[in-house]
């Protein structure tokens, strides 16, 4: 270990769990759920991985502070997330009100206005409450959760489309590095909304059947809602408080392709470079990296693009997977959660298949595991990566403690 | 490496006119994404940029929101939304466009808040120029506003001027020395009313007002050392070296 940021706690929520440790049982036993019908009116017919809704609210006892508005699900996803991280990470939110507490969260969902029924009213000049109005003045979700934590220092909500979670994360570890606080609690978390889903939908990327990353037959992706959260401190601050660490966060690294809007550059350009840029922040060779968490979306483009990536780098060897097959992908949730994922299966030394994926196309560039291919792995070392829209690309590689 | 102020632009909505080159280029693009480009366009006019060791930080409080607006104009009539209005919705796509247009590939973060947007943005450009990440950083805040915010403001309240503000930064110039930004929760009206009161002496009442007056400050060689703003919604402190 060479890192100096710590995780010293995570936790996630998504439809293939209400928590890490339900998801990870879920995850390798292929016990997860299907995609259905999305639970609101459609056009279209992808199915989504919703969150089942018996699994919220969360206990929000512990939190000091009661919100001054009711909380919407994103809210309630990434306050389950923190709840868990906090307990692993053992810390009490009390002990947090002695600390500068950076909270650092990507969302695409919470950005927007999608009050359909306010909207529609307004464009018929019918007067109406303003709550919806006041809601989403309300609604940003680092400012929520510092205002329910109680907590100071900075905060910011990170809106980089699909890599927002992965980029969250780097982000507050750069807020650590330059001593802007003391710990960082970061990720991302998104819900179903039908904006989304329906501009996902028109454009033509949503599958019709449940998604099926780096398969032959790949037909797109399917929706999810959820969040991932870890908590990052610094080494020494840890260790002052008598608590180890899961894990290190030991590169970090992110490139704009400049190509297209929403599609990938062809030859993974801006990946490459995130990538490499991630390994030499880390400090490590790509030998050294035993497990890659991708993108995976089960679209034609992103999937392919993301294997010549990863192949001109010659991370060939490294067990390559996708979790979407189980949870959707979550938008601003998918950075976050495939990062604790990640780190997860390193500290287990195992990988699951890729769910949802029993026959891998051929034509990929490099072979990721089919999901009856579960992997043990070689080494502590592994990356967790996101492609999006817009062009970004972005990659953190972490490492798990023995 | 140390972070200076090299380059400061600005554009106000009304003075938004591209070159038939950049109007090609926009062809597609909503008010958002036209205003963010214009403005660094004019920032990067006589600049030397490495794309590959320059960053992109964008800022924003609301983003493209009438661009949000229109795509749900389609699903409360339950039609079909239209692929291009939805990508252009998305936050970042207003980077996406920098990015393509003037060859930049380094990192591009887009990040919101209704508070400092701008400030926590250059205190990440801050640190990525300073731990040697990048050579260069672009900051660039753009705001568009809709007619749905502007009726929830009210008439009694100062309209906000939409427009862009951009930064570039460098190895030379002014120094920026330290930011410190602390966001607070405040009730909705309070960011609507949007009342924040500078160490300068001035009371700002849009969300662009105050790096306007900073490029002002910069342009006339009399940036401050200290710069404190306060408001309901937080408060940050700038610290910058001797002007030039």
């Amino acid at each position: 270990m060479t890192s100096t940021i710590s995780i010293s706690g995570m936790g996630c929520c998504s439809s293939a769990g209400k928590d890490l440790q339900q998801s990870w049982q879920n995850l390798g036993h292929n016990n997860y759920p299907k995609p259905t019908t999305p639970p609101f009116k459609t056009i279209h017919n992808s199915p989504v991985f919703a969150i089942h809704p018996d699994w919220l609210p969360p206990d929000l006892s512990q939190f000091p502070r009661k919100p001054t508005t009711p909380l919407n699900p994103t809210t309630l996803f990434c306050l389950s997330a923190i709840f868990d991280a906090l307990n692993m990470a053992g810390l009490q939110v009390k002990k947090l009100h002695q600390k500068r507490v950076a909270i650092i969260i990507g969302t695409t969902v919470r950005c927007h206005f999608h009050n359909n029924e306010y909207y529609r009213k307004w464009k018929q000049g019918i007067e109406q409450s303003q709550e919806p109005m006041a809601c989403f003045l309300n609604d940003n979700l680092a400012t929520i959760i510092q205002q329910i934590l109680g907590t100071t220092g900075p905060t910011s909500v990170i809106t980089n489309a699909c890599a927002y979670g992965t980029d969250a994360i780097g982000v507050a570890r750069n807020l650590l590095l330059a001593d802007q606080c003391d710990l960082a609690i970061c990720g991302g978390a998104d819900e179903l909304s039908p904006l989304a889903y329906h501009g996902f939908s028109s454009l033509l990327l949503c599958a019709e059947a449940p998604c099926t990353p780096f398969g032959e037959n790949r037909a797109g992706l399917n929706l999810g809602e959820g969040a991932g959260i870890v908590v990052l401190e610094k080494n020494a601050s840890l260790k002052k408080r008598g608590e180890t660490a899961i894990g290190w966060l030991r590169g970090y690294g992110s490139a704009s392709d400049g190509y297209h809007p929403t599609a990938p550059h062809p030859k993974a350009k801006g990946l490459i470079r995130a990538v490499e840029t991630a390994i030499t922040d880390g400090g490590i060779s790509k030998d050294a990296i035993h497990f890659i968490n991708g993108h995976g979306t089960g679209t034609r483009a992103n999937d392919q693009v993301e294997t010549i990536g990863l192949h001109a780098l010659h991370l060939d060897h490294c067990p390559l997977i996708s979790t979407k097959g189980a949870t959707g992908h979550t938008l601003g949730g998918a950075g976050g959660i495939e990062a604790v994922f990640t780190l997860q299966a390193l500290r287990k030394r195992f990988s699951p298949g890729t769910i949802g994926t029993s026959q891998i196309d051929p034509k990929l560039a490099l072979s990721p595991l089919a999901e009856s291919q579960v992997s043990h792995l070689g080494g502590a070392i592994g990356m967790s990566q996101s492609l999006a829209f817009g062009g970004g690309n972005s990659a953190l590689i972490l490492e798990a403690s023995t | 490496m140390i972070a200076k102020i090299t380059a400061v632009a600005d554009l106000d909505f009304t003075s938004l006119s591209l070159s038939d080159e950049l109007e090609n280029k926009l062809r597609r693009a909503d008010l958002f994404t036209r205003t963010i480009v214009a403005c660094c366009h004019k920032l990067l006019e006589g600049q030397a940029i490495n794309g590959k060791q320059t960053g992109l930080f964008v800022a924003t409080a609301f983003g493209p929101m009438q661009c949000n607006l229109d795509v749900l104009d389609f699903l409360v009539e339950d039609e079909p939304v239209s692929p291009t209005l939805f990508s252009h919705s998305v936050f970042n796509g207003a980077s996406g466009y920098l990015a393509r247009i003037f060859g930049i590939h380094g990192p591009a973060i887009t990040q919101t808040s209704y508070g400092y947007p701008f400030f926590t943005a250059l205190a990440q450009a801050k640190f990525a120029l300073e731990q040697g990440q990048l050579k260069q950083a672009i900051v660039i805040q753009a705001e568009t506003y809709s007619q749905l915010l502007e009726d929830a403001k009210g008439e009694t309240e100062t309209p906000w001027p939409p427009g862009s503000v951009a930064w570039l930064l460098g190895h030379e110039g002014v120094e920026v020395k330290d930011i410190m930004v602390q966001e607070s929760p405040c009730p909705p009206e309070e960011r609507l009313h949007y009342h924040v009161t500078c160490s300068s002496g001035t009371t700002h009442h849009h969300p662009l007002a105050m790096t306007l007056e900073l490029n002002r400050l910069f342009l006339a060689k009399q940036l401050p050392e200290k710069y404190q703003t306060s408001s309901a919604f937080g408060k940050a402190t700038l610290h910058f070296g001797a002007a030039r």
